[in-house]
This record gives structure tokens, C-alpha cells and sequence, in this order.
């Protein structure tokens, strides 16, 4: 076999239903990248339209790319790929985890693993490089994820990467994840592992990747990007206080770094202190994650922040509480962001102090994530807190219970603030007790099963983007149309934090502007927060870059949290980044190539698959109408303003369908549907995505 | 001999250079004085400091500011923005209205945001909570800044910002969401 880099070389595929296990060649997935172009061409090629994700005909690709474990920065994510179970239609969709899965899948000598089938009893996969079993997880069932993960490290030893779901995937919960290494969770395909009896992946990978260029060049692109070009998490380039380094500085950004502010509970405590850029080893020290998710009360609490393999950001903020003892869970406690803030959303009524002065939402939003982590419950980003409250506060939940279900459950410590509620609300979730438990179906199935109307849908207060039950998600709030063309296109929410991490970056918005012009064409690319103006062509290639580059990141696979690097925290490069990066790294690693064009053209292929895919398994060409479609509050929010004023995120239905009409046309797509027309499908060298839609009388 | 005595004063340069630059990373200008007695602290011998100066001027990129009764000070822009240096000045010349008025304004139109008022109880403008509600009551009468308003987040965070960049729809929006918004949508 020719010598790979970059790739792996193989993927591994494991039959449940008939036990066997085979590898195959990366190469005939080459012009997709990697991770998530693996997924979708194997769900197109493989996956008839029609299938239920629970039935052991569905497939989940567990995918990284030729930079995942090469040692490029931030690069150790896992794309899965698999039909959605919150999605009406139960259309295709991505999760992602980091941690050091994605990595030691490279070193054990897989570009991905596609598992299908369905196993007789529970079992899960073993694989030390080329050893490759299916073992019987008997024991496992039943158990949490950090049991299970504690139980699969037992027999594989403490250097296995392991991935695992809670009881809440084994029961088809659809809210459910995959979860390794205690914290980095996939949400939203936990229950297609529980369907197929998978309760777990073990992988010890004592490999390595080879890498076709110098290994200086690659020191010395890891050094030039860490002194350089990146920020604190989500690429956040000024600090969130005034500091003398810095020209501008900003109260939200995540480099919270500065004097007086400490990893409190490392021993001896760590101060983050103030950071200019420029020192490669204090990178890390720059986002205190804690203090950030979990307000000043969780500083001397945290004992240090973690993160994936090979990030020198370190977003994950791990903290010892030894008062979370008393609600039975452990003290340690390792997540982020939503992590944390899911949980707080189901305590509607706040949290009152519970063991210090303002500690009840630091105590809820651990102790929830404690316990939806060991569980693996997803809360569609934040949905099910906004559902919970929505049947709660509208009398439905009254409705749809029981009298004796309803009276079952503890509201009195909702009402009371008391964090011990989450144990119970949990619990009903993930072992399926009661019409409670529906909550976690998701957004439309609910919906559909109370019979919740339009002010469900449509309540500003519920935040659902689409009828295809997901929510918002850096959508109209940032970037107007851009935002919203993004949040359009998935068939879940979407993930792409490309425009978001521009926007936020904590630049004033003249620089934002100017870096806009560089890269779109048009300072008009960018509008200045809640200060829209109407759709413009610049804005359609704004948010076709941000996917591109998004879906190009889940390819390759490098964090989208940080990357792309469009701007930069360093004054004498005027806070220039360098978004031809990607391809830098991607030349040296493979050792062909590589431009950001090209990139991006192959970006493109993997996106342009996506809708192929989406329109196949709708079945129908009317994107425009039955897909890309945005709830009513998103227009009709803030009624005594006009949308393009001051100080609203509002939306306008007539400029957002000439935002997608704009957005098509820069994607090659059919103007009045929204579908990829066959031209397209063939300059990106989908034809035999063309013939199949061609077929299905799919194709504009 | 000969030798030695530059070798003492490579040192010195070099002794100097760390001071201002260490000063200046710990958000501190140093004046002439200063300098000085550090050299004396450190039982160096007596030398020309502005000598000294020249030639560490271009390796610390050293930069003077003058404060309004004509003292200059040191820094590093190296270590630290002229921006900084100027907040610091103005402190010290205790013109503090305008200057929250001017940082308002400028952060206003550029930006454009409002300005959360605990701003000022921190490096480098260092104000105390009584000082600044001072100011701030100050400001809300005083004519010259009579486009500067007020507004707050749902979390109680008090917000300034002037009227003339921005509406108050605007800052309450921007208020809002910098507060509670930013963190709901992580
Ligand atoms: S920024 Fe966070 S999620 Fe992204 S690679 Fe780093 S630790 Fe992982």
C-alpha cells in the first residue's frame, strides 16, 4: 500500500448484526477530506431514504481528517454522522466531540469507523490499533457514562480513549450523547448506539501518524499561529478587561486571563495574570473557563482547565466541589458553556444559595451537568430547559399528566429553588418514566404529541428557529442575515461558529469591518450589532464562507470553536489573521498541495452533499419552503420597531427570501427552490449525486 | 579598566531596561526619579541616565508622556499602549469626567457599545466606588455631557453611553446583551 499521509489510510467498518469486521481505503473518500465528508457520503451511499435512525439499517461514522492527531492546534475532534432522531423527517445531521478520541483513532490507524447493524445483546468495541473486537458489555448496560468509561478503562487500561453512552442513549431517549473522556459529549446521537446495543468504543492507538513535511516546518506553523494569530476560546483576541498590552479590550470576551485572577484550587494556585501575546506557553492560561460559565464564585474551585488533544486553548474548566457530595455525585466536575448552562435553564424558578453567598447557580449548573453527562442526556442546545418551562408556566404539563404523575413529581423544590429538583427531572428523562419523559423527544415531537400550537412555535421565549424543532443558535443576533442563512441550512442547529467568533471577537467594528472588505469583498458584508441593514450580495458570501469553512473544519477535523484565524490579538499585524492557514497545514501534513481555494472547493463538495442528501431523504426539490424555513417571532419580535433600526434583531420576511435568494445563487443552487441543480452537482464532481436526484425527479 | 566600566554600564542599560519594562508590563510609568533611585537602590555607580536612555530607547521602544505640571514619564510600548500610558496621565492629572466622558463617547462610536461604569474601578483608572458614584452623579448634571445617558442590563449592571452615537433602544439592546445574551448563547 502507497505510503498515506496525513490520513490514516483505512477505515474501519463493524457489522453489529453479523459480527464482522473489515477495513477499507481512505482513498476513495479523499475528495471529501475527511470526517464529516466521510459521513455523508457514506449516508448517501448507504443509507436508504425512509430509515428509522433506531433500525439496524442506519449507520454512524465516527470520522476525523488528515490534520486530526497531526499536531496542528486545536485538531483532535470527532465528527459523528448519523440520521437525526429530533429531526421530524429524521434527515442526516452532525455531533462532535473532542477530547482524545479523534486522535487515537489515527494512532490505531483509522480515518473513521462506520459501525451498522444492530448486536443480539449489549457489546462493546475493543480496538488496540489492529486488534479489533466486539466484546459483551452485559455489565455495562445499565450504567452510567462515567461508570461504563471506568469499567471499559478496567479491561483496556487507563491510556484508552473511550467513548460511551448513559442510560438515557440505552433507553432511545432521542436527547441522548455520546460522551468520551468523562466530559466531551456528541449530543444527539446517543440513541442510535443504544439502538444498535453499542453501549461503548475503546481505542488504544500506539501508532503515529506520518507526516509528509519537516517536522521544524510544522514547529514552526504551530509557533507562527500560537504567537501570532490566536485568541483566547472561540478565538476571542482581547482581553475582557483594560490591560497596558492591549489597544482595546472587551467584558465579554473569553480571555478572561488577567492580574488576580487564579486557577484557585491548584495547588499552589495558578494566577492567569495578564498574557500578551506573543509567549507560546501561556496560551493556555488565557480562557478561565470557570469563572467565565460558572460566575467569580467558581475561581477557587477550579483546579485547571482542560481540553482536547493537541489545544493549547483549554476550554473545558475542571473544578473539585466537595458540597456536590451531598447531592450524591461526584466532586469533580470537567465541562463548558452550554454544559454548564442547559441544566441552570430547567431551574426556571433560579436557584437560591445553597452552601455560600451566590453560589445556587454556580451549584445547579454543576450539579446538572454531573448529572445529564452521567446519564447522557442532550438538551437540544438549551431546548429542553425553554420546553420545561413553556408546559410548565402554560398549565400543559397539568394537561397532559396524570393528576397522579403530576402530583409525583417535586415541584415544590423548583418552586423553592432547590437544585435537588434536576435529580428527579433527570431521572423521569432518561429512564422514560411517565408522559414527562417525552420531554425528551425533542422539539417536534413533543409538539406534536401535547397538541403545543403556535405560540409554542412561534413565542419569542422558546427561541425555535425551525419547524424542524431546533433552536437558535447564533442565528439573527449575530450577523443578521448571515447568522440567519446559517441557521437555515442544517437539520439541526447549526454549529457553525466561523461568523460568530468574527463578530464577537472583541475588535471595534471598524476593524471587523475592514477585515470584512478583505475577505467578502465589501465592508457591507459585516452590519454593526442590532444595527441591520437590508440583504446585500456581500452578507450571501459571508455566510456561504462561514459554512464552507465550518464544514471544511469538521473535515479535517480542527475545532470550529477557534478556527478559522480571521483576526488576530497582535497590533503590529493590525490584528490581521490568516485564513490561508488551513491550507498551509494541510500542504505540510500530506505533503500535496493544497490552496485555500482548493480547500474550500472541497468544502463545498462536502456541503453541497449535505443538501443533495437533505433534498433525497425530504423528498421534495421546495428547500425554499419546507426547509429553510424561520419562525414567526424572528420577523415579528419587538413590535414597536422596524426591522433595519436601531437596537432589534428583527428580521424581514420579504429581505430574508432575497437572503436566500442571494445565498443560493453564490451556492450554484436552483434560485426558486433551493435544491443544487445538476451543473453544480457536477462541477463539484457530485455527478453520481446528480443521477440519483435525477432519478427521484430531484433535480431542478 | 576601561573594559570593566562598560561592562558595567552594558549592565546597567540592561538593569534599566528591565525595570521600565517590567514597570510597564505591571501597568506602571516611572519618571526621571525613579529611574535614578533604582540606579542607587542597586549600588550602581553615578552615570549619565539619560545616556543610558538613548541607548535602550529603540530596543524598548521607549516612550515619554508628560503629566499637566510638566513631569515626564517612562515607558515601554513594547509592554504597553500609548493608550494606556495616556488613561494613566489622566488619572494622575485628575481629569477624570472627561476622560469617562471621552472613553464613553469612543466606545459609543467605534465600537459601538455601551460602557458598563464598573469599568472605572479598574487598572488603570482605579477609581473607588465612592469616587466613582461621584463622578457618575457629576456627569448626569454637568451640561458638557449632556449626551451621556445611562441604562442597565436585566442583571442590574449599570451601562453609560452617548446619545450622540447611539439611541437608547441601541444601548438598551447592547446592554442586555452583553449581560445576559452573550452568555445564553455560548
Ligand atoms: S477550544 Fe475547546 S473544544 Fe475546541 S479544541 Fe480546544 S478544548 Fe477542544
Amino acid at each position: 500500500m502507497a505510503v498515506s499521509y496525513g490520513w490514516a489510510g483505512k477505515i474501519l467498518r463493524v457489522n453489529l448484526s453479523n459480527g464482522r469486521i473489515t477495513t477499507e481505503d481512505t482513498n476513495k473518500y479523499k475528495d471529501y477530506i475527511g470526517g464529516m465528508g466521510i459521513g455523508y457520503k457514506v449516508l448517501f451511499d448507504e443509507v436508504p431514504v425512509g430509515t428509522h435512525p433506531h433500525d439496524a439499517n442506519n449507520k454512524i461514522v465516527f470520522g476525523t481528517g488528515p490534520l486530526t492527531g497531526s499536531g496542528a492546534p486545536c485538531s483532535s475532534r470527532t465528527n459523528v454522522t448519523s440520521l437525526f432522531p429530533t429531526n421530524p423527517k429524521h434527515m442526516v445531521a452532525d455531533s462532535h466531540m473532542g477530547g482524545n478520541f479523534a486522535a487515537s483513532m489515527k494512532y490505531a490507524g483509522y480515518d473513521a469507523i462506520i459501525v451498522e447493524g444492530k448486536a443480539r445483546g449489549p457489546v462493546w468495541l475493543r480496538i488496540e490499533d489492529d486488534k479489533v473486537s466486539i466484546e459483551d458489555a452485559s455489565k455495562m448496560w445499565g450504567q452510567g457514562i462515567y461508570n461504563t468509561t471506568a469499567l471499559v478503562a478496567s479491561e483496556m487500561g487507563k491510556e484508552a480513549s473511550i467513548a460511551a453512552i448513559g442510560q438515557a442513549g440505552e433507553n432511545l431517549v432521542n436527547l441522548s450523547v455520546i460522551m468520551n473522556g468523562y466530559s466531551h459529549s456528541a449530543g444527539g446521537h446517543g440513541s442510535i448506539l443504544g439502538a444498535k446495543k453499542l453501549k461503548a468504543i475503546g481505542i488504544i492507538g500506539t501508532g503515529s501518524l506520518k507526516i509528509a513535511g519537516k517536522a521544524k516546518d510544522l514547529l514552526d506553523t504551530n509557533s507562527y499561529m500560537l504567537k501570532e494569530l490566536i485568541g483566547a476560546n472561540n478565538n476571542h483576541v482581547v482581553p475582557s478587561t483594560p490591560q497596558p498590552w492591549a489597544e482595546f479590550d472587551s467584558k465579554g470576551s473569553r480571555w478572561t486571563a488577567q492580574k488576580g485572577l487564579y486557577w484557585g484550587a491548584a495547588e499552589p494556585p495558578v494566577e492567569t495574570g495578564e498574557i500578551p501575546p506573543g509567549d507560546i506557553t501561556t496560551v493556555g492560561l488565557r480562557t478561565q473557563k470557570g469563572v467565565k460559565d460558572l460566575g467569580p464564585v467558581a475561581e477557587k474551585y477550579t483546579k485547571r482547565m482542560g481540553g482536547c488533544q493537541s489545544c493549547p486553548i483549554r476550554c473545558f474548566s475542571q473544578l473539585e466541589i466537595p458540597q456536590l457530595e451531598k447531592f450524591g455525585v461526584s466532586r469533580f466536575v470537567s465541562n463548558t458553556c452550554m454544559g454548564y448552562s442547559a441544566p441552570n435553564g430547567v431551574m426556571i424558578k433560579g436557584t437560591v444559595d445553597q452552601f455560600e453567598k451566590d453560589d445556587g447557580t454556580f451549584i445547579s449548573k454543576t450539579l446538572g451537568s454531573q448529572l445529564a453527562d452521567d446519564y447522557g442526556v442532550w438538551c437540544n442546545y438549551g431546548m429542553l430547559g425553554r420546553e420545561f418551562k413553556y408546559i410548565y408556566e402554560s398549565g400543559k404539563l397539568k394537561e397532559v399528566l396524570s393528576e397522579e404523575e403530576y402530583n409525583s413529581i417535586p415541584f415544590e423544590l423548583l418552586e423553592a429553588g432547590d437544585p435537588a429538583f434536576l435529580k428527579d427531572f433527570y431521572r423521569r428523562i432518561t429512564f422514560k418514566e411517565g408522559e414527562f419523559s417525552h420531554l425528551g423527544d425533542g422539539t417536534y415531537w413533543i409538539a406534536q404529541r401535547w397538541d403545543l400550537g403556535d405560540d409554542f412555535w412561534h413565542g419569542k421565549a422558546q427561541k425555535i428557529w425551525s419547524p424542524l424543532g431546533y433552536p437558535v443558535h447564533h442565528s439573527n443576533e449575530s450577523g443578521a442575515q448571515v447568522g440567519a442563512l446559517i441557521s437555515c441550512m442544517f437539520n439541526r442547529d447549526s454549529q457553525s461558529h466561523t461568523h460568530q467568533n468574527l463578530i464577537q471577537s472583541g475588535l471595534p467594528a471598524d476593524i471587523l469591518r475592514e477585515v470584512s472588505a478583505e475577505i467578502w469583498g465589501s465592508e457591507e458584508a459585516f452590519d454593526f450589532p442590532a444595527k441591520y441593514t437590508p440583504m446585500n450580495e456581500y452578507k450571501a458570501k459571508f455566510a456561504k464562507w462561514s459554512i464552507i469553512r465550518n464544514v471544511l473544519h469538521d473535515s479535517l477535523t480542527v475545532c470550529n470553536w477557534m478556527w478559522p484565524m480571521m483576526v488576530s490579538p497582535v497590533k503590529a499585524r493590525n490584528y490581521r489573521g490568516d485564513t490561508a492557514l488551513e491550507s498551509k497545514y494541510m500542504s505540510l501534513v500530506t505533503g500535496e498541495n493544497y490552496t485555500e481555494e482548493s480547500l474550500d472547493l472541497a468544502a463545498e463538495r462536502v456541503f453541497t452533499l449535505h443538501r443533495a442528501l437533505t433534498v433525497k431523504q425530504m423528498g421534495t426539490l421546495d428547500m425554499r419552503n419546507e426547509h429553510d424555513v424561520i419562525m414567526d417571532w424572528v420577523y415579528d419580535m419587538d413590535p414597536e420597531m422596524e426591522p433595519f433600526t436601531e437596537g432589534t434583531v428583527k428580521m424581514e420576511r420579504e429581505d430574508m427570501q432575497t437572503a436566500l435568494t442571494m445565498f443560493y445563487e453564490e451556492m450554484g443552487w436552483d434560485k426558486k427552490t433551493g435544491a443544487p441543480t445538476k451543473d453544480t452537482l457536477n462541477r463539484l464532481g457530485l455527478d453520481f449525486a446528480a443521477r440519483e436526484l435525477e432519478s427521484m425527479n430531484l433535480l431542478p | 579598566m576601561g573594559d570593566y566600566m562598560d561592562e558595567n554600564i552594558d549592565y546597567l542599560q540592561e538593569d534599566v531596561a528591565d525595570f521600565i519594562t517590567l514597570n510597564s508590563r505591571d501597568g506602571k510609568i516611572v519618571t526621571l526619579e525613579e529611574i535614578e533611585t533604582f540606579i542607587n537602590n542597586e549600588e550602581k555607580d553615578p552615570t549619565d541616565v539619560t545616556e543610558i536612555l538613548e541607548s535602550i530607547k529603540s530596543e524598548l521602544d521607549l516612550k515619554t508622556i508628560d503629566d499637566s505640571e510638566g513631569n515626564t514619564f517612562y515607558y515601554s510600548g513594547n509592554e504597553m499602549t500609548d493608550k494606556y500610558a495616556g488613561i494613566i496621565i489622566r488619572v494622575k492629572n485628575k481629569d477624570i469626567l472627561k476622560l469617562i466622558g471621552d472613553t464613553v463617547r469612543e466606545e459609543s462610536r467605534r465600537y459601538p457599545r455601551p460602557t458598563y461604569v464598573t469599568m472605572f474601578n479598574l487598572p488603570p483608572y482605579n477609581l473607588t466606588e465612592g469616587e466613582l458614584e461621584d463622578m457618575l452623579a457629576e456627569l448626569s448634571i454637568d451640561s458638557e455631557y449632556r449626551d451621556l445617558k445611562f441604562t442597565h442590563a436585566s442583571n442590574g449592571t449599570v451601562f453609560v453611553y452617548s446619545n450622540k452615537h447611539m439611541s437608547k433602544g441601541y444601548a438598551d439592546y447592547l446592554a442586555e446583551w452583553i449581560e445576559v445574551g452573550q452568555d445564553e448563547n455560548p
